[in-house]
């Protein structure tokens, strides 16, 4: 059928005129459109199956969800309206998390953007071995979560850490600091890993950008006298402006969503310290055994993300009009 | 301030230190889990940067004290599965978006960005409901099923930057002279995309190799675990000692380190490639 096709088709193709290409691309496009049309949409059902069957279908069930009481010790649900949504809005409790989230999200972009930044200035520069490097930089980030939190877990352990170790020499009181289960350095701690499991990412992408730069602009630049500084705040940074911002999007989806890092390196603790809305989320449902509930902060969770998502795009938006 | 007089000094000596000081934050952590998983238990909690005496004792009792080999199986055919679907699914997705200019393309290709919005545990407490009541869970196929929606997305997305490099008058051509879409995609498309295909499998294998959330919740039996969840099930577990654990973080590691490093320079022009056209 297809060299039947084929046989029908070529003459029409195959014209002596200068515009044959054009005109029979115009004359095809009826059937041969059509026919396009179909193919690409096939071609595009398995990947929307997935899409709708894994994303969809859980996003409506969990969103019916939090409009009941359901719970995984009870066969039967029963609908509540807003009630999980109502209490969980009165609850200071709530906030707090919503709140912890935030600061986890922000500080962990701000610095895997700063020191990606760095690193990928570093990588832009001529010296042997470089492209070794760039290879081993990326590892943090293509190692499993697990795997990330047991290296931490174990460099500062408040008894045998390496760094523990190291600290202690400088200060003794430092090393018996218990990162991730002391109150007021858990956080920190966390953050700290995800930084440094974030960075290998940001800074291969923005490599990517510093690449792009065209050399005539930075030479320009220091041909008429720039510094260096000078030039990296009016040349550079304004050219990348678009993949930081980019950068910064992703990334704040990445760690507002995240959970693995933040449950397998404190499971939410010390007395909720580092509980952020995923892992409260995944608390509610699989410890509390809440659906229901857990539905409600799953939505919130969204929500929020949906929220941060529409300024950035709104911002990029207004960006690019200026620009 | 130091480091201002050192660059004016030698910018040379001032870049080597900032390489130097970059590759020990980045690469120390796997040194130290690489070298104490073979530290001999006397000196393992001593914290000498370079121990003097060496042994394997630690994997020994980690593979006779807990069903690792049975991990490791789980792991690899999961990530098997995952890939090869995945491969499949993206490379048919990816060719629709980037050669056919319809509309429903354009659509599909923000729904995929869209998709990145998603928070993993709103995804996870419905399948859980959901593949109980079809009885898949703590199986191997329920488990392959929910990971194609982590690699899926980012894969077309990534794969369909690799399409669009690609001439279009060349896919013209192949359909000019009348060439079924698969032919063209098959014989035309893929050998010169191929790094990106290579890409893409590499990376939906490090994902579902590396993924700990969906087992988690859909896997409760001991048999049926991967690899990142039974080792955090020693994490968790008091009477696992140090050095087995990190013996098991070290297998863990290792498979998608030595596959990362093979392939390197395809994975990080993927990535790059990705960032400016995507």
């Amino acid at each position: 059928m297809t060299a039947n096709a084929a046989l029908r088709e070529r003459p029409r193709a195959a014209g002596p005129r200068p515009d044959a290409g054009r005109g029979s691309h115009t004359r095809r496009r009826g059937r041969n459109g059509r026919r396009d049309l179909i193919v690409s949409v096939a071609l595009l059902v398995p990947a929307a199956a997935v899409i709708v069957l894994l994303m969809g279908v859980p996003l409506a069930t969990v969103v019916a969800d939090s409009f009941t009481d359901r719970s995984f010790l009870r066969p039967v649900a029963e609908f509540v309206g807003l009630e999980n949504y109502s209490e969980l809005l009165g609850d200071p409790a709530f906030w707090q998390t919503l709140g912890r989230s935030l600061l986890w999200t922000g500080a962990s972009v701000v610095l895997q953007i700063a020191l990606g930044l760095a690193f990928a200035m570093l990588l832009n520069q001529r010296f042997r071995g470089r492209g070794l490097l760039r290879g081993l930089f990326l590892l943090p980030w293509v190692t499993p979560v697990v795997v990330v939190a047991l290296i931490w877990k174990w460099m500062l352990n408040d008894l045998y850490g390496v760094i523990n170790g190291l600290l202690g020499t400088v200060n003794p009181a430092w090393g018996d600091l218990a990162w991730f289960s002391d109150q007021s350095l858990a956080l920190g701690t966390v953050i700290g890993v995800n930084v440094w499991r974030g960075v290998p990412f940001t800074m291969i992408i923005l490599l990517a950008g510093l690449q792009s730069v065209p050399k005539e602009l930075v030479e320009a630049a220091s041909v008429d006298g720039a510094g260096r500084l000078r030039t990296f705040l009016n040349v550079t940074l304004p050219h990348l402006r678009g993949i930081l911002l980019t950068v910064a999007m992703i990334f704040t989806m990445f760690n507002f969503n995240n959970f693995d890092l933040v449950y397998l390196g404190t499971r939410g603790g010390p007395a909720d310290r580092t509980m952020i809305l995923p892992v409260k989320t995944y608390d509610v449902a699989f410890n509390g055994l809440q659906v229901g509930e857990a539905g409600a902060w799953a939505v919130l969770t969204l929500i929020t993300i949906a929220l941060i998502a529409g300024i950035y795009f709104a911002y990029m938006r207004r960006a690019e009009r200026k620009y | 301030m130091a480091r201002s007089v050192l660059a004016r000094v030698s910018p040379r000596a001032a870049l080597w230190l900032a390489i130097v000081t970059a590759t020990i934050y980045v690469t120390f952590p796997f040194y130290w889990l690489l070298i104490s998983s073979v530290t001999h238990p006397a000196e393992l909690f001593t914290g000498d940067l370079v121990p003097s005496r060496f042994t394997l004792d630690s994997y020994g009792q980690l593979f006779a004290a807990s069903p690792v080999l049975t991990w490791v199986g789980n792991s690899v055919l999961v990530a098997v599965a995952v890939t090869s679907l995945t491969v499949v699914v993206s490379v048919m997705g990816a060719y629709s978006l980037a050669f056919f200019d319809t509309r429903l393309g354009q659509a599909a290709g923000r729904l995929i960005l869209f998709t990145y919005m998603f928070p993993g545990v709103v995804i996870v407490v419905p399948a859980y409901r959901i593949l109980s009541q079809m009885g898949l869970v703590d199986s191997v196929a329920g488990l392959v099923l929910v990971e194609l929606v982590l690699t899926v997305p980012f894969c077309i997305w990534m794969l369909r930057s690799f399409f669009i490099q690609i001439p279009k008058a060349l896919f013209e051509a192949g359909r000019v002279d009348g060439a079924s879409h698969l032919r063209v995609l098959w014989s035309v498309m893929l050998p010169i995309a191929r790094p990106g295909v290579i890409v893409i499998a590499v990376f939906s294998f490090i994902f579902s190799w590396n993924e700990y959330l969906f087992p988690l919740v859909l896997v409760n039996s001991d048999a049926d675990k991967t690899l990142p969840l039974g080792v955090a099930g020693f994490m968790g577990n008091l009477t696992v000692e140090w050095g087995p654990l990190l013996a098991s973080g070290v297998v863990t590691v290792l498979p998608v380190l030595v596959l990362f490093l093979f392939l390197q320079r395809y994975l990080v022009e993927g990535l790059m490639v990705g960032a400016v056209k995507g």
